[in-house]
C-alpha cells in the first residue's frame, strides 16, 4: 500500500511540475520580453508587472481550465461510449454553441448588452443542442448509445447549416465577429468569467472521481458493466451531463478550441493505461498545459500578430499524436 | 442456490421464454442447449436481471431476484460472455482488476491488499498469471477465455454463467477451458450454468442438461435423459447417431452428413 501511496503522489507531483513549468515559461514570453528572474524575484517594471497579472496570468489560468476541462469531458465520453474517436465536439455541443453565439451577434445582443453575453449565448446554444440530444435518444427511460452519436453528429450538421445561412445574411464586421469566435480565443476580459471556468474544470475532476470505476467498468461494454453490479442508465446520465458542462463552459467562454478533448485522452492512455485513476487526472493535467503551451505558442509565433489558438492545437496536437503512434505500432 | 419458477421473459413484449422452471444445486454444473435463437442467452439475461420476467419469479438462495440490488447480485453472479470487445489497450492485470469492482468503495484511489490477493489468486488457477503485463487483444483466443474466466472468478461468485466458454476455441483449448470450469465446480464448489452448442461437450462436462426448444423447455434431466435421437431429431432436424463414449460412457451424439430434414416442410 505504502509503495502504491508514494507512486501516486509521485504521478500528481510529475504532473504539477509539467503544469508550473509550462505556466512559468508562458508567463516570461511574450511580444514584450520580460526576464524569467525578474518575474520570480518580483523586480520587473510596473508595466511589465501589470502585463504579467493582468494579461498573460488570467490568460494561463483560463487557458489550463479550458484544456482540462475538454481533456477531462474527452475521457469521460470516449471511456462512455467506448469510441476512441468520440470527442467533446462530436455529440453537436460545440455546433449549439457556435449557432448561439452566431445568433448573439447576428441579433447584437453584444451591443445592446454589456458584459460576456455572448459567453451567455453560447452557452444557451449548447445547452439546448444537450436537451436535445439527450430526450430524443432516450427510449422507455434508457439512452441508445449509436443513437446518441448519430443525432449529435446530425444536430452538429444543422447547426453548421443554420450558422452559415447566419452569415450569408449578417453584415461583414459581424461576419468577422463570428469567424474569429469559431477559432477559438483565450483572450477573455472577464475574470469572473475565468474564476467560474476554473471552478467548472475542479469540480469536473471531482465528480468524475466519484465515477471512477462506473467508467473503468463501462471500458468492456455497457453489458459487461451491467454484470458488475453498475446502474448504467444512471450513470450515463450523470456523466452525459458532466461532460456537457464542462464542454459547454469551455466553448462558451473560449470558442471552438478543437483536438484537445480527442488527442490528450488518446495520448495519455498510451503512457498510464486504462484505469481511469491515473487516466482522469494525468489527462486533466497535461490537457491543461497542452492548452497553455499551444496558447503560448499562439501569441508569440509572429508576433506582434496572434495565431488563432485552434491551428496550434490542431497542428502540434496531430502530429504529437501521428507519432506515438507510430512508435506504438512500431 | 438457484430458482427459476414459471418464467416468462423477452424483448418487447414479445416472448422468448414461456413458463420456464427448474433449480440449480449448489456445487451443479447445468448445461443449457438448444438450437439458435432458442432463448439460451435471454435465460442468462433474466437471471442477471438484464432484463425483467414478464412472469413468473427467480429466487437465489431464497430470496425473490427482484429484492437483490444489482451490486448484491455481481457479487454472487459472475457472467463470463465470448462477445467482450476490446477497443481500448488493456493489460491482462488491468482486465481481470475488473471484476473487484463490486467490492470497492467510491473513491477508493488503491486496491487492498485482499483484492491484490484474490486477482493473483485469479490469474494463477487460470493459468494467465505469467501473462499478466499482456496486452489481453494480443493474447490468443485460448488465452483470452481463460483471462475471461480469470475476472469472473475476481468477482468471487458462488454461481457463474458461461456463454458458449468453448466457441471458436481449438479442441485442445475447448477440454482446457471446460476442464477448469470442471475443477472450479470440484474444489471451490462453484455452481456453473453454461450454454453450449457442443453437444458433444455438454454431455461430457455436464451434470444436467436443459434443452430449450420453442421458446419452452424441452427436455431437462442427465445428459444419457436428454441426449437421445429422438429428442435431437425433434428439436434440431437432424438425423444423428447416438452412442456412447468407450471411456466415459456419456452419450455422444454423432452426425450422419446429408440427413438433415427439410426445414421448409416444417
Amino acid at each position: 500500500m505504502k509503495t502504491k501511496i508514494i507512486k501516486a503522489l509521485a504521478l500528481c507531483f510529475i504532473l504539477l511540475v509539467i503544469v508550473i513549468m509550462v505556466a512559468v515559461f508562458s508567463l516570461s514570453v511574450g511580444a514584450s520580453k520580460i526576464a524569467l528572474k525578474d518575474i520570480l524575484s518580483g523586480n520587473a517594471s510596473p508595466s511589465a508587472m501589470s502585463i504579467i497579472y493582468q494579461i498573460r496570468l488570467p490568460r494561463i489560468v483560463l487557458g489550463f481550465a479550458v484544456g482540462s476541462a475538454l481533456a477531462l469531458a474527452g475521457v469521460i465520453l470516449q471511456g462512455m461510449f467506448r469510441n476512441p474517436l468520440v470527442e467533446p465536439y462530436t455529440l453537436g455541443i460545440s455546433g449549439g454553441a457556435a449557432l448561439g453565439v452566431a445568433l448573439g451577434i447576428a441579433l447584437k445582443l453584444n451591443r445592446f448588452f454589456r458584459g460576456s453575453v455572448l459567453s451567455l449565448a453560447g452557452f444557451a446554444g449548447a445547452a439546448v443542442v444537450v436537451i436535445l440530444v439527450y430526450f430524443l435518444s432516450r427510449k422507455r427511460g434508457i439512452i441508445r448509445m449509436q443513437g446518441f452519436l448519430l443525432l449529435g453528429v446530425m444536430l452538429s450538421y444543422i447547426c453548421a447549416s443554420m450558422m452559415m445561412l447566419i452569415m450569408a445574411l449578417v453584415r461583414a464586421e459581424d461576419l468577422q465577429g463570428i469567424i474569429f469566435w469559431t477559432m477559438g480565443s483565450l483572450e477573455q476580459p472577464n475574470l469572473f468569467l475565468i474564476k467560474l471556468m476554473l471552478s467548472v474544470s475542479v469540480a469536473g475532476l471531482v465528480f468524475s472521481y466519484y465515477f471512477c470505476r462506473e467508467l473503468n467498468a463501462f471500458s468492456l461494454g455497457q453489458e459487461q458493466a451491467q454484470y458488475l453490479g453498475i446502474n448504467t442508465e444512471k450513470v450515463k446520465n450523470n456523466l452525459f451531463f458532466l461532460a456537457s458542462l464542462l464542454t459547454g463552459m469551455s466553448v462558451s467562454v473560449s470558442g471552438i478550441i478543437g483536438f484537445v478533448g480527442l488527442v490528450i485522452p488518446h495520448c495519455v492512455r498510451f503512457i498510464t493505461g486504462a484505469d481511469h485513476k491515473k487516466l482522469l487526472i494525468s489527462s486533466y493535467f497535461i490537457g491543461g498545459a497542452f492548452l497553455i503551451f499551444c496558447d503560448t505558442l499562439a501569441r508569440t509565433l509572429i508576433t506582434p500578430l496572434e495565431l488563432p489558438v485552434g491551428v496550434i492545437t490542431g497542428v502540434a496536437g496531430g502530429c504529437f499524436f501521428i507519432f506515438i503512434l507510430l512508435k506504438k505500432t512500431g | 442456490m438457484l430458482q427459476v419458477d414459471k418464467l416468462c421473459c423477452g424483448y418487447d413484449k414479445k416472448p422468448v421464454l414461456e413458463d420456464i422452471s427448474f433449480n440449480i444445486n449448489q456445487g451443479e454444473v447445468v448445461g443449457i442447449i438448444g438450437p439458435n435463437g432458442a432463448g439460451k442467452t435471454t435465460l442468462f439475461r433474466a437471471i442477471t436481471k438484464l432484463i425483467t420476467p414478464q412472469k413468473g419469479e427467480i429466487f437465489l438462495f431464497g430470496k425473490n431476484m427482484a429484492q437483490i440490488s444489482a451490486e448484491e447480485l455481481s457479487r454472487k453472479i459472475a457472467v463470463v460472455s465470448q462477445d467482450i470487445n476490446f477497443v481500448f489497450n488493456m493489460t491482462v492485470r488491468e482486465f481481470v482488476a475488473l471484476g473487484r469492482i463490486p467490492y470497492q468503495q467510491r473513491l477508493q484511489f488503491f486496491e487492498s491488499s485482499s483484492d491484490e490477493h484474490i486477482i493473483d489468486y485469479a490469474m494463477k488457477i487460470t493459468d494467465v498469471y505469467e501473462l499478466k503485463h499482456r496486452d489481453i487483444s494480443t493474447l490468443s483466443g485460448g488465452e483470452r477465455q481463460l483471462a475471461i474466466i480469470a475476472k469472473a472468478l475476481a468477482q468471487q461468485p458462488q454461481l457463474i454463467l458461461l456463454d458458449e466458454p468453448t466457441v471458436y476455441l481449438d479442441i485442445s483449448h475447448q477440454v482446457q477451458v471446460l476442464d477448469l470450469v470442471r475443477r472450479l465446480n470440484r474444489e471451490k464448489q462453484l455452481s456453473v450454468i453454461v450454454i453450449l452448442h457442443e453437444l458433444n461437450l455438454a454431455s461430457e462436462y455436464c451434470d444436467r442438461l436443459i434443452l430449450l426448444h420453442k421458446r419452452k423447455i424441452h427436455s431437462l434431466g442427465a445428459p444419457d435423459e436428454v441426449l437421445n435421437y429422438r429428442t435431437i431429431e425433434e428439436v434440431y432436424n437432424t438425423v444423428v447417431v447416438v452412442q456412447p463414449n468407450p471411456v466415459s460412457k456419456k452419450p455422444n451424439v454423432l452426425i450422419v452428413p446429408g440427413m438433415q430434414k427439410n426445414r421448409r416442410k416444417k
